[in-house]
């Protein structure tokens, strides 16, 4: 098991009734914002933006960063983004359940820092048990002045709504999850103009953070970001969540000190995945959610740091790492994805809409048996149109970054297994079936 | 015009440097200067979206050339932009292939087809075979978007224009996309259509054949239809229309995208008034009393007994027992020629064109009157007793836009809420009695949010409505009279009841005028027209009520129906009734005919060609698709016909002899021609000495307006930085500053029309009565348009909760109006404090019988009853 000093966001896992406020101050909870009320908000920006931490809802921003470009302004939101909806990825569900308390916290201490008198907590309606917790956290802390009028007797308040999402994935896209917050259909608005951090939520700055990200704000205030940016290497600092999951024999999640472990540590490991099943070989890694490129196993030794993927060709994205062993058809894996792309698109530009669904419908015919071997060219043709070039990181046709994240799976499958996608379609189905 | 200077800025496309507009999108700047970019989802007239992706063109920014939608991006200096690169075309072409992956293949039966941009698109540049192998999503066919409009929803390309419009454009957003990804649908909100004024306009806006309208609907196919340039003749603003007809019968009406005046967009009203034309009820040739039946005869012996009759009339009696009602619904060269007629030759001054009382001709010719570009950028606009929505309805799209993007701030003052109440500055709720002395305490300018150090009150509109059919002119007068004691030179703008009320007064056709804002006392020696009245005429109401007593022998009804806005139909019944002879010049049998002795058939809207002057004075050209329906005529030809029979030559063969005269005798039109509306698209302003704009003109977007092939604007490219001049009528350049003339020769003689007073309410349970104006409660088009017609709904009855306690009424109650021994139908009645307390307000919609309380003079008290 991870040692505790790896141990920041999860410190709490495995503590009985970690989500009620008792247990929450008895292991040192509002500390981090005690702290943080007795330091200017600056003060505080500087050491999130020396801790480095980067963001962790799958684009890897430095969060220092985003914060110092947030404009100026009489009013300025903060949102955060608790609407994890893609397959694979469960951290936040589980931050949100078991932890409530500590992203609560995490949140004043950054709608202080940024100076937001209003903040947001926009959680994915199916958590029906996270969005309860969250909800009492929320009151909780009203209760005992940690939200509200004058926090903690300071001269700083704020108000903090918990949001349900009206389930699509394409509202955990921070301007489709500010529109939504609005009122408004889950259209994603285009940037630029609207980055959040300069027209956000009612048009005003608005900083949006994923919930692992702040949950981390507690720890960073008490302890200091010189200690996060000790841990990790190079631009990955601290530690973060990865979920593993597939065909691993101890699937869940795992919180590591970044670049410090490597995917072949992390599926191998016993104490981690605790390797495949007996017999199986590994044939792909999905590194980083459904949205990155596949890596093989001959990458295995790249160390799980944003950087070292990327310069791989891949993303750590969300830190969804999923694991496919030799039983996996790799045409269904990629018709699946696709198949997933296809029903969350949100319709609003040619290129995803109806790329999406084409791209579906020629996948589902190649599994089912009806594939034709120019269906191979049509379909890297369909997603050069979604991304010129299929290039990697994608060019873009489309207004958010759902429509390039199409092709990855299809355009890599069909590199990497070619004969699969041609066995499907001589043999006329499935041969995993 | 107020439009800011707009400052030229150059970047370079493909290559070449090119000038454009600060602030202009890439789309628009390539467009006017040659390079066309493909498009759906754009739309000049609304925001952009960037959703359909099929404008991709490459912009270089911080990472190189990256692909951008160039209807998102504006132009900046020195932005480079490459249209035709490899890239550029790959990326559209893909963009087309997929949006006819799912698109049905139904061009051949398809409205559409044939101007539509996916099937041109497709034409020039799209594959010859579809790849596409997969089945095509399939929907249950049309669904009702509203009671006119249809939607097939397989056709639908996801441009969201009809939404954008809905939502943006008229703040309705009854329509919008339901559903995900490629199941994504617009759909009406559950339990709600897109029922509104306007609804017609996402038929024209639609890239595809998606929206249809049911009276279109698989009626024919654009390559057959014939287009003409024209004006709709519906409400006074004029909107600049095509009308398009196949097989000389109009199909359709689009509307023309002209800055000035209507952005494209026309009301319902507008788009399906021309199904009138071509009713069952069009008058197809001349008609005569006999024996009490109406029957068919030839124009000869109809003008000969008109003539008999009248000459009879006027020897006996004199110009006095002759009258003529109506002219606001003709073109200005039929209203002159009447004018010269009837007042040049027979000496008849008792002609009215605003029968519904309207707006005081001495406001129209004296005041400085605004252009509605005025009125969306003034710093101050006051509407007075003005329901926009219902009777101006592009306008208040136009004010809509404007105060949501804070150009103008307004202030409002009526005696209930209205469409634009909540965006407003400020709505104040009076009673139209109290009105006139309240005004002067009212801080305008602080309801308004203006500073007042910030205002010169030549950037003061006010808005004169006739929201209230039974407030006088007098009424409006005086309050507008109040208003400009404060704010001298202030503009204003009527919303007048005829398309061109202000061209026929321009024309003479009140009493006491004569053409150009002259009075009938003031005749120069070398007047053209041999016999001008002597004394001072009747207005319209005067008439009816002399009529009525049997004071009056001859009426003639100048256009189609001129009375159905009057309120007092009783008064109207005795009145022709009474009278020896009444003659109509009319395109359609109606609501009077019974009581008519003479039918002269007159053409109809799109049937001739002429012009009219819309409410801010601009004239603007009506442009004739049709063979005139049956042996119609022309209201000029009809007028030169009569003159003809009494023995008198007007000396009018052609419009441009009517013009020729007009130039002459109206200081209005000096400097004016009728050749200018052929070039110029947005009309002309008289009097003429408006500043002309030669920024570089709009290209028309294609796309905009599917189906609009071309107007007569010209795509003048920008070379240089814009600049705006003056010139005066004789066309050379003046000083901006320098002011028209102010017609002040305008007499004594109009203003001393005696002043009705307002009933005034002694019995708390007695209530004023207030019949609104409503844009389906009259009118020819909307009697005899079947689209029209069917939109008609029953009128409501508004009363304030304190009012309704009084009368012991509830919200929801079936209640009567009654009236002394007057008694109404039943109608439910809504109690809202939207409602000053002591009025009742009922909506104005005819065949109701609530003209049975009307009267003009002064209001009419009335209680409400339960049923
Ligand atoms: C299609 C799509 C879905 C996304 N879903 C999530 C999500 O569920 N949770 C999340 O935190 N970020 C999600 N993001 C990323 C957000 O847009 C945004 O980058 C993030 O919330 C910023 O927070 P961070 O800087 O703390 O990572 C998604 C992005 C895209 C394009
Ligand atoms: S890329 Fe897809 S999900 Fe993103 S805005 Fe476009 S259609 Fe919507
Ligand atoms: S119906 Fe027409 S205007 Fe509306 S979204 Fe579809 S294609 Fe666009
Ligand atoms: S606003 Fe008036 S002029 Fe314009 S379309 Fe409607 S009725 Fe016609
Ligand atoms: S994206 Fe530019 S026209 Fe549609």
């Amino acid at each position: 098991m991870p040692e505790a000093a790896e141990s920041i966001v999860l410190s709490r896992r495995g503590v009985e009734g970690s989500h009620t406020l008792d247990v929450y101050l008895e292991t040192g909870g509002y500390e981090g914002l005690r702290k943080a009320l007795a330091m200017n908000p600056e003060e505080i920006v500087a050491q999130v933006v020396e801790s480095n931490i980067l963001g962790r809802g799958g684009a890897g921003f430095e969060a220092g960063r985003k914060w110092s470009m947030l404009k100026k302004s009489t009013r300025r939101y903060l949102v955060i983004n608790g609407d994890e909806s893609e397959p694979a990825t469960f951290k936040d569900h589980f931050l949100v359940e078991n932890d409530p308390h500590q992203l609560v916290e995490g949140t004043i201490i950054a709608a202080y820092a940024i100076g937001a008198s209003r903040a947001f907590i926009f959680i994915r309606g199916e958590f029906a048990l996270g969005l309860e917790r969250v909800q009492s956290a929320v009151n909780d802390a009203y209760k005992i002045g940690a939200l509200g009028r004058n926090i903690f007797g300071s001269s700083f308040s704020l108000d903090l709504i918990v949001h349900p999402g009206a389930g699509a994935y394409i509202c955990g896209e921070e301007t489709a999850l500010l529109e939504s917050l609005e009122g408004k259909r889950g259209f994603p608005r285009i940037k630029p103009p609207y980055f959040p951090a300069v027209i956000g939520l009612y048009g005003e700055p608005t900083i949006v953070n994923n919930v692992e990200t702040v949950s981390n704000l507690p720890w960073i205030v008490s302890r200091g970001g010189a200690a996060f940016k000790a841990l990790g290497s190079g631009r990955s600092t601290g530690t973060r969540i990865f979920a593993l999951s597939g065909a691993v024999k101890r699937p869940g999640l795992y919180e590591l000190e970044m670049v410090k472990t490597t995917f072949r540590e992390l599926i191998f490991s016993d104490d981690l995945g605790g390797g495949l099943y007996e017999g199986r070989s590994l044939k792909a890694v999905i590194p980083g959610g459904v949205s990155a490129p596949w890596i093989t196993p001959d990458q295995l030794d790249l160390p799980l740091g944003q950087d070292e993927v990327a310069k791989a060709g891949s993303m750590l994205g969300s830190g969804s790492i999923i694991v496919m062993d030799d039983s996996t058809c790799m045409v269904r894996a990629a018709w699946r994805i696709s198949r997933f792309f296809m029903r969350e698109s949100c319709g609003q530009c040619t290129p995803c809409r109806e790329g999406s669904n084409w791209i579906e419908k020629v996948m589902a015919r190649i599994e089912a048996g009806a594939g034709r071997e120019e269906d191979l060219e049509l379909l890297m043709d369909l997603c050069d149109n979604i991304v010129p070039g299929v290039s990697w990181p994608p060019a873009q046709t489309t207004i958010c970054v759902l429509g390039p994240s199409i092709p990855s799976s299809v355009a890599v499958g069909i590199r990497m297994f070619r004969d699969e996608f041609l066995t499907h379609i001589k043999e006329g189905g499935c041969p995993f079936e | 015009m107020s439009k800011e200077r707009e400052e030229a800025i150059s970047f370079v496309l493909d290559g070449r440097p090119i000038w454009a507009r600060k602030g202009d999108p890439v789309i628009r700047a390539a467009e006017e200067a040659g390079t066309y970019i493909p498009r759906f989802c754009y739309h000049p007239r609304m925001k952009a979206v960037g959703m359909c992706r099929m404008c991709l063109v490459e912009i270089k920014g911080p990472r190189g050339f990256t692909l951008q939608p160039a209807c998102f991006v504006q132009v900046s200096p020195d932005m480079e932009v490459i249209t035709d690169s490899v890239a550029v075309r790959k990326a559209q072409d893909g963009v087309l292939e997929y949006l006819l992956a799912n698109h049905p293949l139904d061009c051949p039966v398809c409205d559409k087809g044939g101007e539509c941009p996916l099937q041109d698109q497709t034409l020039a540049h799209g594959p010859g075979e579809s790849r596409y192998v997969e089945e095509k999503r399939h929907f249950a066919k049309p669904i009702e978007i509203s009671s006119i409009v249809l939607l097939d929803r397989e056709r639908c390309i996801q441009c969201g224009r009809c939404t954008r419009f809905a939502g943006e454009v008229v703040g309705k957003g009854l329509i919008d996309f339901a559903g995900r990804g490629a199941n994504i649908e617009v759909a009406p909100a559950p339990g709600g259509t897109f029922d509104n004024y306007f609804s017609g306009n996402i038929i024209q806006i639609c890239p595809v054949g998606a929206l249809t309208s049911k009276s279109y609907r698989f009626k024919a196919r654009p390559w057959d239809l014939e287009q003409t340039e024209s004006t709709c003749t519906s409400c006074a603003m004029g909107c600049r229309v095509v009308l398009q007809s196949s097989q000389n019968e109009m199909t359709r009406v689009l509307g023309i995208d002209s800055d000035a005046i209507n952005h494209s967009w026309l009301c319902d009203k507008g788009r399906f008034a021309f199904e009138a034309t071509s009713s069952e009820d069009r008058v197809l040739a001349p008609y005569l009393r006999k024996n009490d039946n109406l029957v068919e005869v030839g124009w000869f012996e109809a003008l000969t007994q008109v003539a008999k009759t009248l000459t009879a009339a006027l020897e006996k009696v004199g110009p006095a027992t002759v009258a003529a009602i109506g002219g606001g619904s003709i073109s200005n060269e039929d209203a002159f020629a009447w004018a010269k007629l009837l007042k040049g030759y027979l000496s008849v001054d008792s002609l009215d064109c605003q029968p519904e009382g309207g707006v005081d001709p001495s406001l129209l010719l004296g005041g400085k009157i605004a252009t509605f570009d005025e009125v969306v950028n003034s710093k101050l606009t006051l509407l007075l007793g003005a329901d926009v929505e219902e009777e101006m309805p592009v306008l208040y799209l136009r004010l809509r836009e404007a105060l949501l993007a804070q150009t103008t701030s307004a202030v409002e003052i009526i005696e209930r809420r209205t469409s634009l109440s909540t965006l407003v500055s400020s709505s104040l709720l009076i009673e139209a009695d109290e009105v006139l002395s309240q005004i002067e305490s009212i801080d305008l300018s602080a309801l308004a949010g203006v500073k007042v150090k910030d205002l010169s009150d030549e950037q003061v509109v006010v808005v004169v409505g006739q929201a209230d059919l039974l407030r006088s002119s007098s009424w409006r007068s005086g309050l507008v009279a109040k208003v400009l004691q404060r704010y001298p030179n202030a503009k204003i703008l009527p919303l007048l009841q005829g398309a061109n009320t202000m061209g026929a007064v321009q024309m003479g056709m009140s009493p006491g005028l004569l053409p150009g804002g002259r009075v009938i006392g003031k005749v120069p020696e070398d007047f053209p027209w041999p016999n001008p009245p002597k004394s001072l005429g009747r207005n319209a109401a005067d008439v009816l009520s002399a009529a009525a007593a049997d004071d009056i022998e001859i009426i003639f009804l100048l256009g189609p129906n001129p009375l159905s806005g009057f309120p007092d139909k009783s008064l109207v019944r005795q009145a022709l009734e009474r009278s020896s002879m009444v003659v109509a010049i009319d395109s359609h049998f109606g609501e009077w005919t019974e009581y008519v002795d003479v039918v002269l058939p007159l053409s109809g809207y799109g049937e001739y060609f002429g012009s009219i002057t819309n409410a801010e004075s601009r004239v603007l050209p009506l442009g004739q698709s049709l063979v005139p329906a049956g042996v119609s005529q022309k209201g000029w030809e009809i007028a030169v016909a009569l003159a003809e029979s009494i023995g008198y030559d007007l000396g009018f063969e052609s419009e441009s002899d009517i013009w020729e005269e007009i130039q002459a005798i109206s200081k209005i039109h000096r400097g004016f021609s009728p050749s200018l509306l052929s070039t110029e698209v947005e009309g002309v302003v008289v009097p003429r000495s408006v500043k002309v704009h030669i920024a570089g003109r709009r290209v028309l977007d294609p796309v905009a307006t599917p189906g609009i092939s071309s107007v007569k604007r010209q795509a003048a490219p920008l070379s240089e930085p814009v600049a705006i001049y003056d010139f005066n009528p004789d066309g050379e350049l003046v000083d901006s500053n320098d002011s028209s003339d102010s017609l002040d020769e305008l007499s004594d003689v109009m203003k001393e029309r005696p002043t009705a007073s307002i009933a005034s309410r002694k019995e708390p349970d007695k209530l004023r009565l207030h019949l609104a104006r409503k844009l389906y409660g009259y009118g020819v088009e909307v009697a005899s348009s079947p689209t029209l017609s069917s939109l008609v709904s029953k009128p409501k009855l508004r009363l304030s909760s304190e009012s309704a306690r009084v009368s012991s009424v509830e919200d929801g109650d079936v209640v009567r109006i009654i009236s002394g021994d007057l008694s109404s139908g039943e109608f439910q009645l809504e109690v809202s404090n939207d409602v000053v307390p002591g009025v009742l307000v009922a909506e104005f919609v005819e065949g109701y019988e609530l003209d049975k309380f009307g009267s003009l003079n002064g209001g009419v008290l009335v209680k409400v009853v339960k049923a």
